[in-house]
């Protein structure tokens, strides 16, 4: 049996990235801007690359819940078009502080609603792609906010994307697939507003 | 770490050669991937995309439909001898573009002179290690030189589907480091690799 040989990518000096994706975190006081900080997103979880599996293949997939514990996702798995008050997909926000490779949620959900420890959160936003083909540039975001109607304060410490499944069995299913854990936990103040904008940028 | 990486590994093998394989870092999601995943979050209806093959014309996606079986949604599985989706090869040599829509200079499947002989895409089930929290998930081809002359692939691509009646539109295109040369009755194996550092 021949050997193989390995050849390294020390001459592949092509600019761009394959897909990069940024958290943008946003606080208003009063319609003002009082905190604004991007970053990168480290984080796809174990759950993105089973999805990734089932598209690329029409397999069937065992993450969808004990209700159906295989079934095809090849209908429309990435809906991310959450409602008003619809805390099931698109962004979250919670108060955990810890992640890994296996999350299937945040940490700690805070809750949609108006009560002690609750935020209310808005509809989901998303963007028509732009491109540049100037410099081979492509970019669009999707966003939610969090309002603070709770009467107190709220901490924010972690963001998590949840896409919602439509499967060929014709049910809707909720995954986990990015997390998050901001490097400084945002505390909202009563009627403050946190938005969370997720940009996914690709260069060619 | 980078949130998601997308490697290309190309493993060679000639007649009475040693096996080389090749791997290196893929930059190209074109701009229809943005527009997949747009309209696919918003789940619309019937939007238009520039199909990959054939390459004239456009189709309307559907991220809206209610069917009750399995429907191709960036599917890749092309089967044997199927050219028209899934990985690609070609002979084009031009960097690629965030408006590309097809690969450059496909190589068709066949035997013919300076064709090659497609086999089934393999999609490989992610392999996740929870102690350092990586993972990745495999798209996989083989392609044969039937022919009597020896064929040179400089780009590689993928094409997905789309729809009930499938568009086949254009996600990735990279060009080769550097170009590969089949000789007579060589084989080479793509591998997609998509990568994940939580």
């Amino acid at each position: 049996m021949q050997k193989s040989s390995y050849i390294g990518s020390k001459n592949n000096k092509m600019r761009g990235h394959t897909l990069k994706v940024y958290c943008l975190v946003e606080v208003k006081d009063k319609g003002k801007v009082i905190y604004s900080k991007q970053f990168e997103s480290h984080s796809f979880v174990a759950q993105w690359l089973q999805l990734l599996y089932g598209i690329f293949g029409q397999n069937n997939l065992s993450i969808l819940g004990n209700s159906s514990p295989t079934e095809n996702v090849n209908a429309n798995p990435l809906i991310l078009n959450a409602g008003s008050g619809n805390q099931s997909f698109g962004i979250q926000v919670g108060s955990g502080t810890t992640k890994s490779i296996n999350d299937t949620a945040l940490d700690s959900l805070i809750a949609n609603g108006s009560g002690s420890g609750q935020l209310s959160y808005g509809a989901m936003s998303i963007t028509s792609p732009t491109t540049n083909t100037s410099t081979n540039q492509g970019s669009l975001s999707v966003s939610r906010s969090f309002t603070n109607n709770s009467g107190g304060s709220v901490t924010v410490s972690e963001v998590g994307v949840v896409v919602q499944t439509y499967a060929a069995n014709q049910n809707f299913y909720s995954i986990f697939v990015i997390h998050d854990i901001l490097s400084s936990p945002i505390t909202l103040a009563n009627t403050q507003v946190l938005t969370v904008t997720y940009i996914f940028s690709i260069q060619t | 770490m980078d949130l998601f990486k997308i490697f290309v590994i190309v493993k060679v093998k000639n007649p009475k050669q040693r096996t080389k394989v090749y791997r290196f870092k893929s930059r190209s999601f074109v701009g229809n991937f943005l527009t997949i995943l747009s309209n696919s979050f918003q789940r619309n209806d019937g939007f238009s995309l520039t199909q990959a093959y054939p390459t004239t014309g456009s189709c309307q996606a559907n991220s809206n439909e209610s069917l009750g079986s399995p429907y191709p949604w960036i599917t890749v599985n092309a089967g044997n001898g199927d050219a028209s989706y899934g990985i690609q090869v070609g002979s084009g040599t031009s960097s690629p573009a965030i408006t590309d829509t097809s690969i450059e200079s496909l190589i068709v499947n066949g035997n013919g002179a300076g064709q090659l002989s497609y086999g089934a895409v393999s999609t490989l089930a992610p392999t996740i290690n929870s102690s350092n929290n990586t993972g990745y998930t495999q798209i996989q081809r083989v392609f044969i030189n039937q022919s009597s002359a020896s064929i040179t692939i400089t780009e590689v691509a993928v094409v997905a589907e789309f729809g009930g009646t499938p568009c086949k539109y254009l996600i990735l295109h990279d060009l080769l480091p550097t170009p590969v040369t089949l000789q007579p009755n060589g084989t080479v194996t793509i591998t997609y690799q998509f990568n994940i550092a939580t």
